[in-house]
C-alpha cells in the first residue's frame, strides 16, 4: 500500500442506499477497492474473499450482530474496523470499543468526519507500509520537507529537523488545516504521562518555526491557537 | 431508630422521676400534715409540764401552789384535773380533781399511771421538790403509746434503714427498665419499619403484641409505596425505551440525508444557490440529530435510566479538546472563538461523565452558534479555585426573557419555550453536583455560567506544570487525562 486511497475496504450495512451513500463518498475521497455486503454471511464470504485493509460494520444486520461477525474477523485477521451504527447507548459503545474495535461512529454522521476517521486509522495502522511507499513531503510556503528524513529544504538551504520536531510536524501534517492540542502534541512526542512538558513543548515549536517561516516573528504556517494548541495552515502537498 | 432509643429512656426516666416524686411528696405530706397537727395541738394547748411543775412552791402561809403563771393558766384550762402527790403517795396539792381520784395512791398505782392512763384520763407526770405532779388530761384529748425496743433491734434497724432505701431505688429503677426494655422492643421494630420506609424498602413486620394495630398499618403502607413505585418505574422504562426507540430508528434515514446533503453542498457542477440549499439541509440535519440526542439523552437523565460513568479527569486537556474539536467543525465557521484558562483552572481535577459533559459544553457553543447565524464572537474562559468556573458568552443577540424565565421559573411559564437543549446542560451540570446559570450580558449577548465542584487530586501529581524547558519532571499523572485527538 503505498496511499491510503489503496486500502481495500468492506462496507456492511444493511440499509442499500447507506451503503451506496458510503460507497460513493470514499469513491469520491479517491478509494479505489471498496466491496459491499448487506448482511453478515455476504460479509464473511466478501471478507474471505477480499481481504480487507479495513471494515466499516454495521451492528443491527438481518442475519446476526456486527459484535460476532467483529470477532469472527478478528480471528482470522488483525484488520481494523470501524464500527458504524444507529446504536447510540454507551454501553454498546463500550462493548464495541472493548472487543477491539479502533472506532465507534453513531449514525447519523458527517460523512466528512467519517472519512477522517477511516483515513487516520489507516495511516495509524499502515504507518510503516505508507512511509516505505512514499516519500512524505510537505510545501510549507516556500519550504519542501521530507518526514521521512527530517529535513526540510528551504531558500537557505537544508535544515535537519531533531527527532522531537519530526514528530511533531508528523502530528500537525496528519491534522492540517485542524488545531491540535498542546495536549495531543505532548502526547505525540513523549507519550501518555507527559504531564509539565508544556514548556518544552513551546520551545520545540519556537525552533521549528525559526526553520519553516520566513518570518518566525509572524507565521504564516505554524499558528498558534491561543489556549488550545497549534495549527499547520492547509497548503496542497504534492 | 434513635427516637425510639430516646423514647424508652424518657420513659424509664420518667418512670423512676414519678416513684421518686410520689415518694417525696408522701414524706412532705406527712411532715406537713404532722406539723399542722401539731401547730393546731399547740395552740390549743401551748403548756409545759415540766414549767409547771417547776413552778410549785409554799407560799407564806406553807400552802404549795403552782406559779401563777400562763403556762400554769395554760395547763390548769387544758388538764382535766392536776394533783401533786408527795413521795408517800399522798395528795398535797389538787385542781379538779374527782372524788373518784382524791385519795393516796400506791406505788404500784404511780407506776400504772405514769406510763398512759389513770380511770381513761390520758395522764402526764413530772417530777419536782415536793413529790410529783400529775395532770389529767380530758378523755380522749391524747392517745398515748407504750413503745420500747430493744437497743439491738433499734441499732440493726436504723442500720438497715439506708441499706433498704437504696435496694428499694433500685427494685424501682429495676422494675422500669424492665418495663420499659419490654415495651421497647415491639417499638424498636416498629421503629426500624418506619426507617426502611423513610429508604424507600419494603417492610414486613409481625402484626402482633401492642404495637400490631401500627405494624399492620406500616406492612399496608409498605406494599401501596412498592405498589407505587413499581408503575412509575415501568412508566419511566417504557417512556425512556420509547423515546430511545423512536431516536434509533430515525438515526439511519438521517444518516441518508446528512451524506446526500454533504455531497450536493460539494458537488461542483451544482449552482452556488442549490449548493447552499444543500448546506440548509446539512445543517438542519445536524440540528435534528441534535434535538434527538438531546431528547434521548433528557429522558435517561430524567428517569435514571442513564448511569453516569464518573472519572477523574484534569480539566485543562479535557476542556482544550472539547474546544478544539468544536473549532475544528464546520458549525464554527461564522464564529470566532477564543478559550483563556487560568493555570490553575488548568490543573484541576474533576470527577466527570466525559462524554456528557462534552455534550453540555457543545450545546451552549452550539446555542450561541444557531441563534447567530450571521456569526458571533464566542468566548470561553475557565477560572480554577475550589471549584472550577467555566463561562461560555458571546456578543450575539442573547437570551430571550421568555427563555431565561423558563429555565429559572420553569413552572412560571404557561407555554414554555422548548429549550431541550438548555435543559439538557442544566440537567448534566446538576448530576455532576454543579451549578448552572443563564444570563444576558451588560451589552448584550448570552451568558451561561458553570461551576463544578474540584475532586481532590490523587497523590503523585504536582500543583503546577513544571517551568524549566530543560529538565521537565518525569512521571504519569495520576488522573485520566482524555486522549487527544
Amino acid at each position: 500500500m503505498n496511499r491510503i486511497q489503496d486500502a481495500r475496504i468492506l462496507l456492511v450495512d444493511d440499509e442499500a442506499d447507506l451503503l451506496a451513500l458510503l460507497r460513493e463518498s470514499l469513491s469520491g475521497a479517491g478509494y479505489r477497492h471498496l466491496t459491499v455486503a448487506a448482511s453478515a454471511a455476504e460479509a464473511r464470504a466478501a471478507f474471505a474473499l477480499e481481504r480487507p485493509d479495513f471494515i466499516v460494520l454495521d451492528i443491527n444486520l438481518p442475519d446476526g450482530d456486527g459484535f460476532s461477525l467483529f470477532q469472527a474477523f478478528r480471528e482470522k485477521a488483525d484488520v481494523p474496523v470501524l464500527f458504524l451504527s444507529a446504536r447510540d447507548a454507551d454501553s454498546d459503545r463500550l462493548f464495541g470499543l472493548g472487543l477491539g474495535a479502533d472506532d465507534y461512529l453513531t449514525k447519523p454522521f458527517l460523512t466528512q468526519e467519517l472519512l477522517l476517521r477511516i483515513a487516520t486509522i489507516l495511516r495509524r495502522t499502515y504507518r510503516a507500509e505508507l512511509s516505505r511507499g512514499e516519500e512524505a513531503e510537505l510545501s510549507i510556503g516556500a519550504s519542501r520537507v521530507n518526514l521521512s528524513q527530517a529535513v526540510v529544504l528551504t531558500p537557505r538551504g537544508p535544515l535537519q529537523l531533531t527527532a522531537t520536531e519530526r514528530a511533531l510536524l508528523q502530528k500537525l501534517a496528519e491534522n492540517r488545516g485542524r488545531i491540535v492540542t498542546y495536549d495531543a502534541l505532548c502526547e505525540a512526542v513523549w507519550g501518555e504521562g507527559y504531564y509539565g512538558y508544556e514548556n518544552s513543548l513551546n520551545v520545540h515549536l519556537r525552533h521549528l518555526r525559526e526553520k519553516l517561516e520566513e518570518n518566525p516573528s509572524r507565521p504564516r504556517f505554524l499558528i498558534t491557537v491561543r489556549g488550545l494548541g497549534y495549527k499547520l495552515q492547509k497548503e496542497e502537498t504534492p | 431508630m434513635k427516637t425510639i432509643s430516646r423514647l424508652v429512656r424518657r420513659y424509664i426516666a420518667a418512670a423512676f422521676a414519678i416513684v421518686l416524686l410520689i415518694l417525696l411528696f408522701n414524706i412532705a405530706a406527712f411532715l406537713g400534715v404532722l406539723t399542722s397537727s401539731y401547730n393546731v395541738a399547740h395552740e390549743k394547748s401551748d403548756w409545759r409540764i415540766g414549767s409547771f411543775a417547776a413552778s410549785f412552791s409554799e407560799d407564806e402561809a406553807g400552802v404549795l401552789r403552782p406559779e401563777e403563771s400562763a403556762n400554769t393558766q395554760s395547763l390548769l384550762s387544758a388538764c382535766a384535773w392536776a394533783m401533786l402527790l408527795d413521795d408517800e403517795g399522798n395528795v398535797l396539792w389538787r385542781h379538779n380533781l374527782p372524788e373518784s381520784l382524791d385519795h393516796r395512791y400506791t406505788v404500784s398505782q404511780v407506776a400504772s399511771f405514769s406510763r398512759w392512763y389513770w380511770a381513761d384520763y390520758p395522764v402526764f407526770t413530772y417530777l419536782n421538790d415536793y413529790g410529783i405532779v400529775v395532770a389529767g388530761m380530758p378523755k380522749g384529748s391524747y392517745v398515748r403509746f407504750d413503745y420500747y425496743i430493744n437497743a439491738t433491734i433499734l441499732d440493726g434497724l436504723l442500720s438497715a434503714l439506708p441499706k433498704l432505701l437504696l435496694v428499694d431505688g433500685a427494685l424501682v429503677i429495676a422494675v422500669c427498665l424492665l418495663l420499659g426494655f419490654r415495651a421497647s422492643r415491639p417499638l424498636r421494630e416498629v421503629g426500624r419499619g418506619i426507617d426502611a420506609l423513610s429508604r424507600g424498602e419494603e417492610v414486613e413486620l409481625a402484626e402482633h403484641g401492642m404495637t400490631a394495630e401500627l405494624a399492620g398499618k406500616l406492612n399496608r403502607t409498605s406494599a401501596l409505596l412498592a405498589g407505587q413505585r413499581k408503575a412509575i418505574a415501568k412508566r419511566d422504562s417504557a417512556r425512556t425505551n420509547w423515546i430511545a426507540g423512536v431516536s434509533h430508528d430515525i438515526r439511519t434515514p438521517l444518516s441518508l440525508i446528512f451524506g446526500h446533503a454533504e455531497q450536493l453542498e460539494r458537488a461542483a457542477s451544482l449552482p452556488e444557490a442549490q449548493q447552499k440549499k444543500a448546506a440548509a439541509i446539512r445543517v438542519q440535519a445536524q440540528r435534528i440529530r441534535m434535538l434527538i440526542e438531546d431528547l434521548n439523552l433528557t429522558s435517561k437523565l430524567q428517569y435514571d435510566a442513564q448511569p453516569l460513568r464518573l472519572e477523574e479527569t484534569l480539566a485543562g486537556p479535557f476542556l482544550r479538546q472539547v474546544m478544539t474539536d468544536f473549532c475544528n467543525s464546520p458549525l464554527c465557521e461564522r464564529c470566532t472563538v477564543g478559550f483563556d484558562m487560568d493555570a490553575q483552572a488548568g490543573q484541576t481535577s474533576l470527577l466527570l461523565d466525559g462524554a456528557l459533559c462534552r455534550r453540555a459544553l457543545e450545546n451552549l457553543l452550539l446555542n450561541s452558534v444557531r441563534h447567530n447565524p450571521q456569526g458571533c464572537a464566542l468566548s470561553v474562559t475557565v477560572r480554577g479555585g475550589e471549584a472550577l468556573s467555566l463561562t461560555v458568552s458571546d456578543d450575539g443577540v442573547g437570551y430571550p426573557e421568555k427563555v431565561l424565565l423558563a429555565l429559572d421559573h420553569p413552572d412560571s411559564v404557561e407555554s414554555p419555550p422548548h429549550i431541550l437543549g438548555l435543559h439538557l446542560v442544566r440537567q448534566i451540570v446538576l448530576a455532576h453536583g454543579g451549578r448552572v446559570s443563564f444570563a444576558n450580558g451588560e451589552q448584550g449577548g448570552a451568558i451561561a455560567l458553570i461551576t463544578l465542584p474540584a475532586h481532590p487530586r490523587a497523590g503523585g501529581v504536582p500543583a503546577l506544570p513544571h517551568s524549566d524547558p530543560r529538565r521537565p519532571p518525569r512521571g504519569k499523572a495520576q488522573a485520566r487525562r482524555p486522549r487527544p485527538r
